[in-house]
């Protein structure tokens, strides 16, 4: 057994040293912590969400039981639907959600889990990693991925905006649908002003 | 009418007191309002440095750090950036603009920074100005330089002088670049940033005065000219910090991940207002109690305003009793303290916000040259407006308490002072 582990150790030091022989980086890793970032530019508002995956399914592995698959199934469609839910831009601002891309490794695997079970009956999403991958811009992005484990999770929504003179705020709604969010850096770039603040299950709203 | 003209009579009677209180009184709200407008133009003067810029980046360091350091000149870099890495990132299709920042050398204690001549076209600050010159042009030989407003006026340089640059950051240095003298080029328009304080060099000019320096110190026996530096591959090694323009703000968040994830050296990616947001959450702890000293300090002066109103009614109790000989009813008595109390809140609000005017004025220009922050005149903001009227109607209030106590004793109280 020992000799296994031992063996396996070693295993595994070759292969992340074959890997990459510099990368050493590490992302920081805060369960509980989270960042949503703002951008908007002309009537287009794009909101990011960088979360470790425990934020949102409460386990940072593959799905391997029923009940986890259950659980990392409903919080994908709870991301990739209700995004103007989750994330709610000033109701004045009239947003419309217009496309929604969600980058994880555990996702992916419950979109493929789910996808082969019910014969296609869940629609295709613009966020498909396979496609994603294709049309990737950098070399250093695809690093990326592998980088940053399997237990990241980033969704990219695309809002469209017809009054954007109107967006003030945003109420982060996640806390509610995700418990396990206990604060989240919102950084935004709104109009004329940047800046960053804290949203907590206390205070979800943040004026830009 | 007749009451006001009362109160002014009798306050009148007591010059040396009213002046006394009213002085404290004033005291606290010019301290209210000089701590906000400190607080509320830092803050802008900071803003206005950054805001064109959409990213900045330099080695991997606290985002705070890059910022105060690269653009502020606060405190000193943790590590360079490689040139080879910058002119990859540039060399990304999202880059709208780059100015290179290379730290590092003084003149007489304001900072040199080596750069490239997108600094005076593409560098923005305040409402997306562009930097403009008030006299020459942009540096083009290894040796020219270009002065900030506030080196030129401070120095007297004009444009044609020679100076010479020193080695480090020091007020005082015994290294100089001496045998590698400057030719100055161009004198900038006053921007109220640090820019104005800063000496731009071309980034082969920093380069060409540390050929024969190595590690930071000038090799013995080794003389390179001017001339022969010349004749040398000047391309930098590495600089300090870059600022960046992106095509869209869109982008700025992919690129920013880009940068923090670039594997082939480790780097930071900033978006100054993110922060500067980050550092106002950490002073704000600090402007927090600044603040709340200004409000005790004001709460302190009416509760003396109050003591001095109270003693000042066993001196004036002939006046008050002789006042309602003549007829004043007692609520009319009580209504005199109030208005005196009132009186004292509205002109020490008044002659506050003058005497607050004035230090501002009179203050500026050396905030402005000691810690680069443009002081400004303008209307208090509105929460300070609020504490102001709360200020006021405090005033008023806490003349019902005297108010109260004249009321009483008078209807007891006679002519004839009892013992």
């Amino acid at each position: 057994m020992k000799k296994l582990s031992l063996t396996a150790a070693i295993a595994l030091t070759l292969c992340t040293a074959a890997q990459a022989e510099t990368e050493r980086q590490h992302g920081a890793h805060e369960h509980g912590a989270a960042k949503l970032l703002i951008a908007q530019e002309g009537e287009h508002v794009e909101v990011i969400l960088e979360t470790p995956a425990y934020n949102v399914i409460g386990f940072e592995h593959m799905p391997s039981t029923d009940e986890q698959l259950e659980v990392a199934h409903h919080a994908r469609h709870e991301l990739s639907e209700e995004g103007l839910k989750l994330v709610q831009l000033s109701k004045s601002a009239k947003c419309e959600l217009e496309a929604v891309e969600i980058e994880s490794e555990i996702m992916d695997y419950v979109r493929a889990h789910f996808h082969d079970e019910e014969h296609g009956h869940e629609h295709e999403e613009h966020g498909d990693h396979e496609a994603h991958a294709d049309h990737e811009d950098h070399d250093d992005h695809d690093h990326d991925h592998e980088g940053s484990v399997h237990s990241e999770i980033h969704v990219h929504w695309a809002f469209h905006c017809d009054n954007v003179a109107k967006l003030k705020d945003v109420d982060v709604k996640l806390f509610e649908a995700f418990p396990n969010f206990a604060d989240i850096d919102v950084e935004y770039l709104v109009g004329d002003s940047s800046g960053m603040a804290e949203a907590n299950p206390k205070q979800t709203k943040v004026k830009f | 009418m007749i009451l006001f003209r009362l109160t002014l009579k009798s306050l009148a009677n007591r010059k040396a007191t009213v002046l006394m209180t009213l002085a404290m009184l004033v005291m606290s709200n010019v301290l209210l309002l000089t701590v906000d407008r400190l607080r509320l133009d830092t803050r802008a003067s900071f803003a206005n440095t950054v805001s064109g810029t959409d990213l900045i980046i330099g080695a991997r360091t606290g985002s705070l750090n890059l910022l105060l350091y690269s653009v502020f000149h606060l405190g000193n870099a943790t590590n360079n950036i490689s040139w080879q890495s910058y002119q990859e990132l540039i060399a990304q299709k999202e880059i709208d603009w780059a100015i290179p920042i290379s730290l590092g050398d003084s003149h007489r204690g304001y900072r040199v920074v080596g750069t490239d001549t997108t600094m005076f076209t593409h560098y923005r600050y305040g409402k997306k100005q562009n930097l403009a010159f008030a006299d020459g042009e942009a540096f083009d030989g290894v040796f020219d330089v270009v002065l900030g407003a506030e080196v030129a006026k401070s120095l007297g340089y004009k444009v044609g002088d020679e100076i010479v640059v020193a080695h480090g950051v020091g007020k005082t240095s015994f290294t100089e670049h001496g045998d590698k003298p400057f030719t100055v080029t161009g004198i900038l328009k006053a921007t109220g940033t640090p820019i104005d304080k800063s000496l731009f060099v071309s980034l082969e000019a920093i380069t060409a005065i540390h050929v024969d320096w190595i590690n930071g110190v000038k090799l013995p026996g080794v003389k390179i000219s001017a001339e022969q530096a010349l004749t040398m591959d000047l391309q930098p090694d590495s600089i300090t910090a870059a600022m960046i323009g992106l095509k869209s703000r869109m982008q700025i968040f992919t690129f920013q991940r880009l940068v923090n994830n670039y594997r082939a050296e480790p780097l930071t990616a900033i978006i100054p207002g993110t922060a500067l947001a980050g550092l106002w959450q950490l002073i704000g702890l600090a402007e927090n109690a600044l603040i709340a000293v200004s409000v005790i300090v004001a709460i302190t002066a009416l509760l003396g305003m109050t003591t001095v109103i109270l003693t000042s009614l066993n001196e004036r109790q002939r006046e008050m009793a002789v006042l309602r000989a003549i007829g004043l009813s007692s609520s009319k008595v009580a209504a005199l303290l109030v208005m005196e109390s009132g009186f004292y809140g509205v002109v020490s609000v008044i002659a506050g916000y003058l005497l607050h005017a004035l230090s501002i004025l009179a203050l500026a220009p050396i905030v402005q040259e000691q810690f680069g922050i443009n002081l400004s005149l303008s209307v208090p903001s509105l929460a300070l407006s609020l504490t102001l009227g709360g200020f006021l109607l405090a005033t008023f209030l806490l003349g019902l308490i005297p108010g109260i106590a004249a009321y009483k004793r008078s209807l007891a109280d006679g002519l004839i002072i009892r013992r």
